[in-house]
């Protein structure tokens, strides 16, 4: 059953075994692997089954740093959640992401990859991939792909795989959910605060406002938050407010290490053997889009104490690879303050070689018209390479002083992409541009001259926000214990990327996809437990 | 050494040619021309590997026999990187043996 909250009658009480909180991909995965166990759940959702935009205007930050998307546009609060806006790109998280890595500050999980290995195998058929895994010799030898790494011990062959169509959870999974007897939706629903008991340890209820001036309470044995990456860390640290920092945050951890996955076109690859990547230019497959992507091994990682990137191939011609096109911007914001560029030979060289494209340049961006056909030729690949950032305490999401108007605080985003993060992505492309020029694959050309604006204005970003209730061993180093139970509480879980601890090269949805499967059987295998005394 | 011969042959290897059009057309360009790009080119080269290595490219070739060696080129090159044996010009990862090349074809001696 679906009921809209705006149309729920004055002061209204609901009861729930089990009240999650957020129907994006967290949330309904939860709902869905557990509607045959409990025999009352409620999702209770914030938006509508379409985009509205007096739900998503709730997400306005009150700041967030220079560089930083705003989240008001990089997720959507509706059912589905940003699943209605993904590329629906999945790949799972590597051993090595799982681990203590010395050189990683803040790294580990308090589960491995073990722990979770067999969640992905359903995760992916949630995620409309299939259960056919992402096993790199099985996928090169489906395509032909010749094994481009097989001689190499420092890097090889990824996969990543997407549905095609997108897969949209709410409308992939919307019906089946909420026509289950055991499964009541409350859309157009916000949670506004939480109601604590000290003693008992546990989350007694939550208050509700459904846009307009009515407030209605939901009383539940089990409380899980699915907001999404941020929103996790917000209305925790909001329900803090009044509950003494007991929810999880006796060790002012709730919002910290703040992730992204931002994405840099920090080198070209140039080769003549394009028969060589019909995998890394994607192959569709029975609704489904298969591509491959570079990264370097488990191994490598170890022994040069660096970071990995998921590096896939772009094809790029003549005019998107121009140097002369980029040394002509450098030099005329140069002179434009007065000054010359760094390398000046270099750039009037690139000036002059490469005129005819700055012409074709000027010619496109000018006259909208185009000049020479060779500017079309292919010349090499774009690397729009994905990178694993470290989880910094001081990257944060903190709460303001500037209320929306449920009165709960915006959010500042306080988040920065470190020099020691630049470096280990510089130290881990020398080693690729090795092995890809030991391999015979290519030559790799590193754009280290362009790091201010590769790492500032140039900079993509994957809104995979994460890390801000991070899962830990102790309450002193996170927010949610291996079983995603929110420290200091007996009935309150999160689930999301807001509990990865690090947050790997990859996308997450699919992992968080099987987090919420794992945390289904948990919450199963307790209640099992329960009535068996 | 010929300097044209070895300047068709890098080209025609699988190493050089999967250069960036930025060697590879100067490359041609010169087999074809004599451009004086090329030349300009491959001068920087030979500036730069005289600047790192402080003697002539000419000489690290002759030390590592390369003629006699010409049909191992690849595998030359490969080596290199393997063995972190490698220049970077302009942001180009390349082996030592192809920058010795072509800093000796851009050399004037």
């Amino acid at each position: 059953m679906i009921i809209d909250g705006r149309e729920l009658s004055k002061n209204t009480d609901i009861e729930a075994d089990i009240c999650i909180m957020g129907g994006g991909v967290a949330g309904i995965t939860l709902a869905n692997e557990l509607k045959d166990s409990f025999a009352n759940i409620v999702l209770i959702e914030a938006g509508d089954e379409q985009y509205s935009v007096e739900s998503q205007a709730l997400y306005a930050a009150n700041s967030k740093s220079a560089t930083y998307p705003d989240p008001q546009h990089s997720r959507l609060r509706l059912l589905g959640g940003s699943s209605n806006h993904w590329g629906n790109n999945t790949s799972p998280l590597s051993k090595i992401d799982f681990e203590k890595r010395e050189w990683i500050p803040n790294s580990g999980w308090p589960i491995s990859l073990e722990d979770i290995q067999d969640y992905y195998t359903k995760a992916a058929d949630y995620c409309g991939t299939s259960s056919d895994g992402y096993q790199t010799p099985y996928w090169t030898k489906r395509f032909n792909q010749p094994n481009l790494t097989r001689d190499s011990k420092n890097i090889e062959i990824g996969i990543a795989k997407a549905a095609n169509p997108p897969t949209r959870f709410y409308a992939s999974y919307g019906e089946l959910i909420s026509q289950h007897k055991n499964i009541t939706i409350y859309k157009n629903t916000n949670v506004t605060d939480l109601e604590f008991d000290k003693q008992s340890r546990r989350v007694t209820s939550a208050k509700l406002n459904t846009y307009n001036e009515y407030k209605h309470t939901i009383t539940a044995k089990i409380f899980v938050m699915c907001f999404g990456g941020i929103e996790n860390a917000r209305m925790l640290l909001h329900f803090n407010n009044q509950s003494e920092n007991l929810l999880g945050n006796q060790f002012d951890n709730v919002g910290r290490y703040f992730m992204d996955h931002t994405t840099v076109r920090a080198a070209q690859l140039f080769t003549n053997k394009l028969e060589d990547f019909p995998l890394f230019e994607g192959q569709y497959l029975a609704q489904r889009y298969i591509k491959s992507f570079f990264q370097l091994t488990e191994r490598c990682l170890a022994e040069n104490q660096t970071t990995n990137l998921r590096i896939p191939l772009v094809k790029a011609n003549q005019y998107e690879l121009s140097d002369g096109i980029s040394s002509f911007h450098l030099m005329k914001q140069a002179l434009a303050k007065n000054s010359l560029p760094n390398n000046l030979s270099t750039h009037l060289s690139n000036f002059v070689m490469d005129f005819d494209l700055i012409v074709e340049a000027l010619a496109r961006t000018s006259f909208d018209s185009r000049l020479f056909d060779h500017a079309n030729d292919f010349a090499g690949f774009t690397l729009p390479m994905m990178v694993e950032q470290t989880p910094h305490r001081n990257n944060q999401i903190k709460l303001s002083k500037v209320r929306d108007k449920l009165g709960i605080p915006k959010i500042d985003i306080i988040w920065e992409f470190k020099q020691e993060d630049k470096n280990r992505v510089w130290k881990s492309l020398e080693i690729f541009a090795r092995e890809v020029g030991g391999l015979s694959i290519g030559r790799l050309k590193l754009l280290k001259e362009r790091e201010k604006r590769i790492f500032g204005d140039q900079m993509g970003f994957g809104s995979h926000h994460m890390g801000t209730t991070r899962m830990s061993e102790t309450e002193e180093q996170g927010v949610v214990d291996k079983n995603l139970q929110v420290f200091g509480t007996d009935n309150m879980y999160i689930s999301g990327s807001s509990v990865f601890a690090t947050g790997g090269h990859v996308p997450p949805t699919l992992t968080i996809a099987a987090l919420s499967i794992r945390l289904a059987d948990f919450l199963k295998k307790e209640k099992r437990s329960q009535q068996n005394g | 050494m010929d300097k044209r011969n070895l300047l068709k042959l890098m080209v025609s290897t699988a190493g050089i040619a999967t250069l960036s059009p930025y060697i590879k057309n100067f490359a041609r360009q010169s087999i074809n021309e004599e451009s004086v790009l090329l030349s300009n080119d491959l001068q920087y080269v030979a500036e730069h590997w005289m600047k790192h290595e402080g003697s002539f490219a000419g000489e690290y070739l002759a030390k590592i026999n390369l003629s006699e060696k010409l049909n191992e080129l690849n595998s030359l090159i490969t080596n290199d990187f393997k063995n972190n044996n490698t220049y970077t010009i302009n942001g180009l990862v390349l082996s030592k043996t192809e920058v010795a090349i072509m800093a000796y074809l851009g050399s004037t001696t």
